[in-house]
């Protein structure tokens, strides 16, 4: 029941009911207009809705923040319907940036209406179902709502941070040409030395000084050969601490930089494979060209921070995600549970290169800081350090990265950094 | 201009001015300080939300309208009183409700419909209200206690056939 017609039903037994107890016909009177108005309703009372609707959304996938116009078409398979309302019920955390969520409008029998508003969502994957009908007669009584199935479902992937290419320290290559130095002689354009010449070698490869200099004598100039690698991401996507707000920026961030490193990796014809490390586990098996950014794109455009669950769970995964030898990034904010995980990583050959998005720099340049938390933060500061120096001594290299800042200088200054020799 | 611009003030207009008509020509000044707080309760619950601003007035002026008739105020400016007051809360939503409304085509078509309805019952409520209150049936109370049983359970039942799904 509607409160309008709620409040008139209260009017009518009010007067009604005032004037038996005053025992005044002329008070049961006044009650008559509000019973007439009653029944005018009841009698234009809508009939059964026959509706069918239609969403179709301009993409289905989209970048963060690109716009999306919605469209819902409804056609009316029944009789007339004079005070049509239409709602769109929008997911959580959606806003519409232009048009209507909802109308009011007529719809004769066999007739079609149409209501479009544009959205501009955050990262995630969005799913509406239905939308809400309702009808009433022309004095707003008597309604009946229908939940019309309208299905769409939107697939918001995270837009990739700036980074310019950085060359990542990879030590092992697979045995195909790329774009990634491979430490040995082959096919490159970089200068890798002079070996003697060999039958079969091309005549513009020859040393001609080498070859004036030692008469008899041939050599062969050797470049660097460049090969395609193994990539595997790690997003963490475990909840780590109780700061919820930050630990949704920190993770906004890692996902946005885990979606710039798979292109730009991807763009260089690596392989590439994809782990969200947490409470609900999701993988991407390795694999090249732009379906795999697509579909890696996809997967962290669905990620979600979840429950904790202890890093040293990584080691049952398959191999088949991480091939032997592949260069392993991690994208966590780093819990001090973790570390045992990363040495077991190490320990199986893999070169980790952990990208931990920096929480107490954060916090630390939150305007809610206070004074008082100073001591606290610094203590933290020093913990951190200490964490990131104990997987340094791993052979972890690790970009610790202050939110606020550009990615590559980070990454650039952790590629430089030199690793203790491997012990394991 | 819309109809229910310049409806709507005048249809509260007339239902106050009705009312205050009443009890002044009676003589019960007391209806200025009671009108007065009904004003301020309706500034004050218009902040809330439409409904609740319209829905002080409706009911404010059907209390005084009953205050009035057990006075024995003209009932005729009572009614009056009533029935402007059921207008222009009608129209007070009715406007709040035509603000989702975009297609000015649709805009017009409910618009029409509505006064229309509101016209019909409007009208039927005056000549009901007038046919009655020139009967002089005399009944017992018990009979006036069936009947009053018997409309309120055709009401109810009416509503649940009529509108058995709504939710």
């Amino acid at each position: 029941m509607n409160e309008k017609r709620n409040l008139l039903l209260l009017l009518i037994a009010g007067l009604i009911s005032a004037g038996l107890i005053a025992r005044d016909g002329k008070v049961l009177i006044l009650a008559i207009p509000l019973l007439v108005y009653f029944i005018t309703g009841l009698i234009q009372a809508p009939t059964r809705m026959a509706l069918r609707a239609e969403r179709s959304l301009s993409r289905n996938s989209i970048h963060t923040h690109e716009p999306v116009k919605v469209r819902i078409l409804v056609e009316n398979g029944g009789s007339a319907l004079i005070n049509l309302r239409l709602e769109d019920e929008l997911p959580a955390s959606l806003e519409p940036v232009s048009g209507q969520t909802d109308n009011v409008l007529s719809l004769e029998a066999g007739g079609t209406a149409d209501m479009e508003y544009a959205i501009k969502p955050e990262r995630g994957a969005y799913i509406w179902t239905s939308i809400l009908a309702s009808c009433a007669d022309p004095l707003e009584l008597f309604s009946q709502q229908r939940e019309i199935a309208a299905p769409g479902e939107l697939l918001v992937r995270p837009a990739p941070i700036k980074i310019r290419p950085v060359s990542i320290g990879i030590r092992s290559t697979r045995l195909t040409a790329g774009s990634i130095p491979a430490h040995r002689a082959g096919t490159g354009t970089d200068y890798w030395g002079i070996r003697e010449y060999a039958p079969g070698d091309p005549l513009r490869r020859l040393n001609w000084r080498l070859a004036a200099r030692y008469p008899g004598k041939w050599y062969t100039n050797e470049f660097e050969s460049e090969e395609i690698a193994d990539f595997g991401l790690v997003l963490d996507t475990r909840r780590l601490s109780n700061a919820a707000r930050m630990e949704e920026v920190l993770f906004k961030h890692a996902t946005s930089a885990a979606a710039s490193i798979a292109e730009m990796a991807l763009k260089d014809g690596n392989r590439v494979s994809l782990l969200l490390f947490g409470h609900s586990m999701s993988s991407l098996f390795p694999g090249f060209g732009k379906g795999q950014l697509n579909r890696g794109l996809g997967t962290l455009g669905r990620a979600r921070l979840g429950d904790y669950v202890p890093f040293s769970f990584l080691e049952y995964f398959p191999v088949r995600l991480f091939p032997v030898r592949a260069q392993i990034i991690i994208l966590s904010t780093l819990d001090q549970r973790d570390l045992e995980g990363y040495a077991r990583l190490r320990s199986f050959g893999y070169d980790v290169l952990l990208i931990s998005p920096d929480p107490v720099d954060y916090a630390l340049r939150n305007p809610q800081a206070s004074a008082r938390g100073e001591l606290a933060y610094r203590a933290a500061r020093v913990e951190r350090i200490l964490l990131l120096e104990r997987l340094i001594e791993m052979g972890v290299r690790v970009a610790n990265w202050p939110v606020d800042r550009p990615l590559d200088p980070i990454l650039y200054e952790s590629m430089k950094m030199r690793l203790p020799t491997r012990r394991m | 201009m819309k109809p229910r611009i310049t409806l709507l003030p005048g249809l509260s207009l007339l239902s106050t001015a009705s009312i205050t008509a009443g009890y002044l020509l009676a003589g019960s000044w007391m209806i200025l300080p009671a009108l007065l707080g009904m004003g301020l309760l309706f500034f004050f619950a218009r902040r809330r939300s439409v409904f609740e601003a319209a829905s002080v007035l409706l009911v404010g002026a059907a209390i005084f309208a009953v205050v009035g008739v057990m006075m024995g105020l003209s009932f005729t400016l009572m009614l009056l009183g009533c029935i402007g007051a059921l207008s222009s809360w009608d129209l007070m939503l009715f406007s709040q409700s035509l603000m989702r409304a975009t297609n000015r085509e649709d805009i017009g078509l409910l618009e029409g419909l509505h006064y229309q309805s509101l016209v019909i019952a409007i009208l039927g409520g005056v000549l009901f209200s007038l046919t009655a209150a020139n009967f002089a049936l005399d009944l017992p109370f018990i009979v006036i206690l069936m009947l009053c049983a018997v409309a309120l359970g055709g009401v109810y039942f009416g509503v649940q056939n009529i509108i058995g799904v709504e939710r």
